[in-house]
């Protein structure tokens, strides 16, 4: 047997072409003009159709004209296209973000119409400016949500200490007749509320003209960019904390809540219209759903568009897998397993507006109920608020007796916490009210 | 003899690991290069002492969604002063302390700010060119408009010389600081030297737009289109009526 080394080629040759061959791999993966553009003859695409130009412009333009043969190259940008990196809404609002739910729009048109009186001059209009108005789906960056139970999920030790509770996260834990300790999320409720930042920069210019000569020439105006040497203390931000810690203690808190108030309150909010107009639904008052009230709740909350889909948190009781129950016709998850007791609980959510500026204030309604066969005990509802959103004092209610309690969480809001002091019988439920300020 | 089949089967086996190795070199470095090429998303194609204008054309070349949409921007003027937009080669008469005013991406709109308080006869020229767009809910696109705010103390700086260059960005939730705001003043950042606006505000958000003030003047009281950037008039805005109750 003999190996004839002089048909393979060398080495270095090997190497070089596999060198040479990623090298080029590389260099098409980085160079590569993506983005090229092509640009319309005034003639064929004109912008007087606004609103087809805010839509898929270019795309349309060129598809023409390269039907037509018509189109002239313009200059190649070296743009690379990139995409964006704010994430669009999840797939599960987009219908809600696309449609308004709700709402009675009506694209605008170059007329002034009432709520958007132009003042200005209306020829405006026909420049373009009126165009692209329709509600489009956005970044998720302008909306602040809290609820449910994102990233890590949920866990409760057996001293009741709740391992993965994240800011943003709402979600409820009990005990079943059976000594186990179940968690429900809540759904999650965003309200549209951006804020903005500034970043500024500061910087000198200075002009000046020299003479040399009588006779000599006349320099031209430069400019000369210098930064700034500021200290440091004045590059600090205006930014002052105001981070809101609630002195009261539960002890003060149970006291306000005591039985006979608390008998007054039940009546009041379920019978005689305390709960504000969000909120005063079947569902709310009494646990059961009202189709009349579908969209009501869905405009409050996810409703039933989130609950139906995949991104939901997947649930285990006791390392087995848990079973979402989920119909059109009910709101809320039920998660469960195939156990003789079943048990459930059904916690949903609700804000009091879609929208908010910084300083307003928001009312949440949470509404639980025990939807399972056998009684719970030791319920407990926690909020984990997010950073913009502030706890206002003394406005969490409640309709059974409970303990209320605040602490501060690590992004400077607070952790809301409800312990139920009774048990829950099947079928039981209650309603839990608290007020935020948007920062 | 036994050696020597030995040491050839080696060989062999050699060459087939040299082999693999190369192939396994070949196939790592396609993959890391996509790697690479997959850098942080940030404005790594602005910066911010880029020429006005350009930014927000390129915006709009990249997305369609910004194409002919007019955004709500809403120029707080210190108390007293009059902010007036620009109305084909002149200014028009202008709003005192605040003003309501429809923009598109990617223009540059010059702004004339008259009758600062203590500083009678004092004018100051400041541009704003909007990169990206707000997507409020239906109706609500007067009630969430992009704050501007042009302080007396940055006014004062920018007529004694200084250029002030102000990006504004949407926060981001999650890295929203727990601030309160009341909605007199609007916090801000200073970029230190070295440091560029565009870039920092990308890394606490999204940059909607760009402020900058000092520079120019007009000269000679004379029309003069490449002051004005040839930007088309924006859209004043009367005040929306106030949210009614749900």
């Amino acid at each position: 047997m003999q190996v004839n080394y002089s048909k393979r080629a060398p080495v270095w040759f090997r190497y070089g072409v596999t060198a040479i061959a990623a090298l080029m791999l590389c260099s098409c993966q980085a160079a590569l003009p993506v983005g090229q553009t092509l640009q319309c003859l005034p003639e064929v695409a004109p912008q007087a159709d606004a609103r087809s130009t805010s839509d898929t412009p270019r795309l349309d333009c060129v598809h023409e004209q390269i039907q037509h043969e018509r189109f002239v190259p313009a200059k190649v940008l070296p743009v690379i296209y990139r995409e964006d990196p704010h994430r669009p809404p999840p797939a599960n609002r987009v219908a809600e973000y696309a449609t308004g739910i709700g709402s009675t729009y009506s694209f605008p048109s170059c007329s002034p119409v009432d709520n958007n009186r132009v003042v200005g001059n209306p020829a405006s209009c026909n420049s373009g400016c009126c165009a692209g108005d329709r509600p489009r789906i956005g970044p998720r960056d302008e909306y602040l949500c809290d609820g449910g139970d994102a990233g890590l999920p949920v866990g409760v030790r057996a001293d009741w200490h709740i391992d993965g509770l994240e800011q943003e996260d709402t979600i409820a834990h009990y005990d079943t007749v059976d000594g186990r300790t179940i968690v429900t999320p809540s759904n999650q409720v965003c309200v549209y509320a951006p804020r903005f930042g500034v970043v500024r920069r500061m910087v000198d210019l200075h002009e000046y003209a020299r003479y040399d000569m009588p006779h000599g020439f006349e320099d031209p105006i430069s400019l000369a960019k210098i930064d700034e040497n500021e200290s440091v203390a004045t590059s600090l931000s205006q930014l002052e904390p105001t981070i809101h810690r609630d002195n009261n203690g539960p002890s003060a808190l149970r006291n306000r809540q005591q039985l006979g108030e608390l008998d007054q309150d039940i009546r009041l909010a379920e019978f005689d219209g305390v709960l504000a107009p969000y909120a005063d639904l079947q569902i709310v008052r009494a646990g059961a759903l009202d189709n009349g009230e579908k969209a009501l709740l869905a405009r409050g909350s996810l409703a039933a568009i989130t609950w139906s889909a995949d991104q939901s948190p997947q649930i285990t009781i006791d390392n087995d897998q848990a079973h979402a129950a989920v119909h059109d016709a009910q709101p809320g998850v039920v998660y469960h397993t195939n156990e003789p007791n079943k048990p459930r609980l059904r916690l949903i959510k609700l804000a009091s507006t879609g929208f908010a500026h910084p300083g307003d204030e928001i009312e949440f309604t949470l509404r639980f109920d025990n939807i399972g066969s056998r009684e719970m005990g030791n319920v407990t509802i926690v909020d984990n608020l997010t950073n913009r959103l502030e706890y206002v004092p003394e406005s969490a209610k409640s309709s059974l007796e409970a303990d209320f309690s605040t602490e501060p969480n690590s992004g400077g809001s607070s952790v809301l916490r409800w312990e139920i002091k009774d048990p829950l019988a099947a079928g039981q439920g209650g309603i839990l009210q608290f007020k935020c300020r948007v920062r | 003899m036994l050696d020597t089949q030995r040491i050839k089967k080696l060989a062999i086996v050699r060459m087939h690991v040299v082999d693999k190795l190369q192939m396994a070199v070949l196939v790592s470095l396609v993959y890391s290069a996509s790697v690479f090429a997959q850098d942080m998303p940030v404005h790594w194609l602005h910066v911010g002492a880029m020429p006005p204008g350009a930014i927000g054309h390129q915006r709009v070349m990249r997305d369609g969604r910004l194409s002919g949409y007019c955004q709500p921007v809403e120029i707080r003027v210190s108390e007293g002063g009059r902010i007036a937009p620009a109305a084909g080669s002149n200014f028009s008469e202008g709003q005192r302390n605040n003003l309501l005013v429809g923009l598109h991406i990617g223009p540059v709109y010059r702004f004339c700010v008259t009758e600062i308080p203590d500083h009678p006869g004092l004018e100051l020229f400041p541009t704003v060119e909007l990169v990206d767009r707000l997507y409020p809910p239906a109706d609500q696109k007067l009630r969430f408009p992009i704050p501007i705010e042009l302080t007396r103390e940055e006014l004062l700086l920018a007529a004694n010389g200084r250029f002030i260059t102000r990006v504004i960005y949407l926060e981001d939730p999650q890295l929203a600081p727990a601030i309160a705001q009341d909605g007199e003043g609007q916090p801000w950042l200073e970029a230190r030297p070295g440091e560029d606006p565009l870039v920092m505000a990308d890394h606490l958000g999204r940059p909607m737009a760009i402020l900058r003030l000092g520079g120019r003047v007009p000269q000679n009281n004379q029309a003069d289109a490449a002051f004005l950037y040839g930007a088309p008039s924006g859209i004043v805005y009367e005040r929306p009526p106030s949210p009614q109750p749900k």
